[in-house]
């Protein structure tokens, strides 16, 4: 195996009394990386080390085997895209991201570069309207362009699908797949597990500034298959449904709310659940007004690893 | 550097506050054309031809208007208001003459006045200068300002006080509206354009968010400070030095471009020397920064009229030097040494060169702040 790309020890890092990212151990190497973890959990923080926006309060941080803090070799070889939706708004597309292509040394090639990257995100239209008139989306792709325009080996991309329509969101996420299978390195962060599920198995999960788990998505699957997925079930009858539910699908377990007509359901196996359950209420001849999981959101995937320790 | 410089450039011809640079350059050129026109400088400069008129030739004096003049070239004004003398500046103050039945002839009801009694107050050389040279340079110029009806009257008391005050060789009239344009724009305007744009160049790309396209690209950080600082004075330099030039022509300066060239000069160092300075305060602390350089601009004009050493530790006192040096209305060599010392008397090569110094020293310590300090980009909107 090759030098890893990014390799932290011990790294702290305080903001006042705050810990943002706290005592981290990490070696990522190449590929594309799933960055996961709940808002406030220290995502940003650990992007900003490796980017070389902050310096760590205690240990070691090494991108491409160097400090990488207001250090020039490492930003040369590294795309960052911020969370913030922020522009140059007087600029265009295109105006911005050669600028920026120029500051990584692009000389006159800048503008077809520029040009290059941009259809490349799908912002060809755009090209040459101001950024403040394009819509979020437009904003998204746009902020990818920069960070793709000078040809970086590790590209960085905190909350890249955050904002983009149902299309925009295919199209990024095939983007993704398409770069990490050109040889590019990524780290993609997200608080959305199944987005970045979608787009590698190689998951590092960051809560309260810690890494909580990192590896193979089926190390961290395995781990959550000990805690079963928990589904609400609002409907007429609970009772028909219930007996037809375990008769026919993967439920471990039933809880009832009768005056709410609710079923609580529990299972170790949510997508053949989610796959079986409209034929079985059809069957059931139940009349299903609501159905929610709260485990849809990584907070409570969080919870489970938590609560798992 | 140059992506950056345009960038810049292109950021503040774009943006909003270039209305209120023009804004602001716009007002100085409207003060000097309503001190022509209606009153203020303009009255002054009518005393001063009349009082040069009648040094030339006493009998075109009109009547009520004299200059007494003691014979070995001291001055003393009319009302015997202010004698200025070898020992020092004196400021007399008569007895008025009482209305014979002390009554308001108007509505005829007996009125007690107050008795005035002479009084005289006097200043050493040095402090009899300062005033002098305060009375000179600001306040004469900000009652001028503010008596804008030519067909009043101008009070009793002190009907000639002005022009006798600048008959004087050394008190001119380019001494006057230089002096007059000189605070305007190299101090007042100067500074207010670097509040507007250097302060907060830092701040802005925080709040913005933009700061991190800049930080995480192969770019030295003092390129990024340099390219700013150029792009900001390319801007407002030629605004700057255009409004001075039409004020100049406003003001119907006696002919020669001397002055002027003083002027702009010193309008180039004081532009150049703030932007640099306020740059600085914006990377040492980039949220309270606009405070911070109020702060400064405040207490830098108190600083700058204070003699000895003190003033020598402002900007304001090297423009001043490179206006005057470079000018040939002050004959600094007759002025007393402790007029120098306000006024600015640096000699022209130090002052320049201490300007260049405070630039260097500014983009210098900023760019040092850039490479060691976390700017990091808040959460909260």
């Amino acid at each position: 195996m090759t030098a890893p790309l990014i390799r932290t020890r011990d790294l702290t890092k305080l903001y006042d009394v705050v810990i943002g990212v706290n005592d981290v151990t990490l070696e990522l190497g190449t590929g594309v990386i799933g960055l996961l973890g709940p808002n406030g959990a220290g995502k940003s923080t650990l992007i900003k080390l490796i980017t070389g926006q902050l310096k760590p309060s205690a240990g070691e941080i090494e991108v491409f085997g160097e400090c990488p803090w207001n250090n020039r070799r490492v930003y040369q070889r590294l795309g960052y895209c911020p969370e913030h939706d922020a522009f140059y708004d007087t600029l265009t597309g295109h105006q911005f991201v050669s600028f920026l292509g120029k500051l990584s040394g692009l000389g006159s090639e800048a503008e077809d570069r520029a040009e290059a990257a941009l259809l490349r995100v799908g912002a060809a239209e755009y090209l040459h309207r101001p950024i403040n008139a394009y819509s979020r989306g437009m904003r998204q792709r746009t902020k990818v362009a920069q960070a793709l325009v000078h040809d970086p080996d590790l590209l960085i991309l905190d909350e890249p699908l955050t904002g983009t329509d149902p299309i925009g969101r295919r199209e990024m996420m095939d983007l993704i797949v398409e770069l990490g299978r050109e040889g590019k390195s990524l780290i993609i962060s997200s608080h959305v597990l199944h987005e970045v599920q979608s787009m590698t198995d190689e998951f590092v999960m960051i809560y309260g500034g810690r890494i909580l788990a990192s590896g193979h998505i089926q190390e961290i699957r395995d781990l959550m298959d000990e805690f079963p997925h928990r589904i609400a079930v609002r409907c007429d009858r609970p009772r028909a449904l219930a007996s037809r539910l375990l008769r026919d699908l993967p439920v471990a377990g039933l809880e009832f709310d009768e005056p709410k007509g609710q079923i609580d359901i529990l299972t170790h196996e949510p997508s053949a659940f989610y796959a079986g359950f409209p034929t079985v209420a059809l069957e059931a001849d139940v009349g299903v007004h609501e159905m929610s999981s709260q485990d849809d959101n990584l907070q409570a995937v969080f919870n489970y690893l938590i609560s798992a320790r | 550097m140059i992506p950056i410089f345009r960038l810049q450039l292109r950021e503040m011809v774009g943006g909003r506050k270039l209305w209120l640079v023009a804004f602001l350059l716009g007002i100085p050129l409207l003060l000097a054309l309503a001190a022509m026109q209606v009153g203020g400088l303009g009255r002054v400069k009518q005393r001063l031809d009349e009082a040069e008129a009648a040094r030339k030739d006493p009998r075109s004096l009109h009547e009520g208007r004299q200059i007494l003049s003691s014979p070995d070239g001291e001055l003393e004004l009319l009302d015997g208001l202010i004698v200025l003398t070898e020992d020092g500046l004196t400021i007399h103050y008569e007895a008025q003459e009482e209305d014979e039945r002390g009554e308001d002839s108007r509505d005829g009801r007996r009125r007690q006045r107050p008795r005035r009694r002479d009084r005289d107050y006097d200043f050493g050389p040095l402090g009899s200068r300062w005033i002098v040279d305060f009375q000179n340079g600001w306040l004469r110029y900000a009652g001028g300002l503010l008596s804008i009806d030519p067909d009043q009257e101008i009070p009793k008391k002190d009907p000639n006080a002005i022009a006798n005050m600048n008959a004087q060789d050394d008190l001119n009239w380019p001494f006057i509206a230089g002096t007059f344009l000189f605070a305007i724009y190299c101090q007042a305007i100067a500074v207010l354009m670097a509040l507007l744009y250097a302060a907060p160049l830092l701040n802005t790309e925080l709040e913005a968010k933009t700061l991190p396209y800049l930080l995480t690209r192969p770019v030295p950080r003092w390129q990024i400070i340099v390219g700013k600082y150029l792009a900001i004075a390319t801007v407002l330099l030629p605004f700057h030095l255009a409004s001075l030039t039409g004020a100049w022509f406003l003001l119907e300066m006696p002919g020669g471009t001397d002055l002027l060239g003083a002027e702009l000069a010193g309008s180039v160092a004081a532009v150049l020397a703030y932007n640099a300075l306020f740059i600085l305060i914006g990377y040492l602390i980039p949220s309270r920064a606009m405070v911070v350089a109020v702060i400064y601009i405040i207490l830098e004009a108190f600083l700058s009229f204070i003699p000895a050493l003190i003033n020598r530790f402002t900007i304001t006192y090297y423009i001043r030097s490179i206006a005057i040096g470079l000018s040939d209305v002050v004959d600094m060599t007759d002025l007393p040494e402790e007029a120098e010392i306000i006024i600015g008397n640096a000699s022209l090569g130090s002052s320049f060169l201490i300007v260049g110094v405070i630039i260097a020293l500014g983009l210098g310590f900023a760019s040092l702040l850039a490479a060691q300090r976390e700017y990091v980009v808040t959460e909260k909107a």
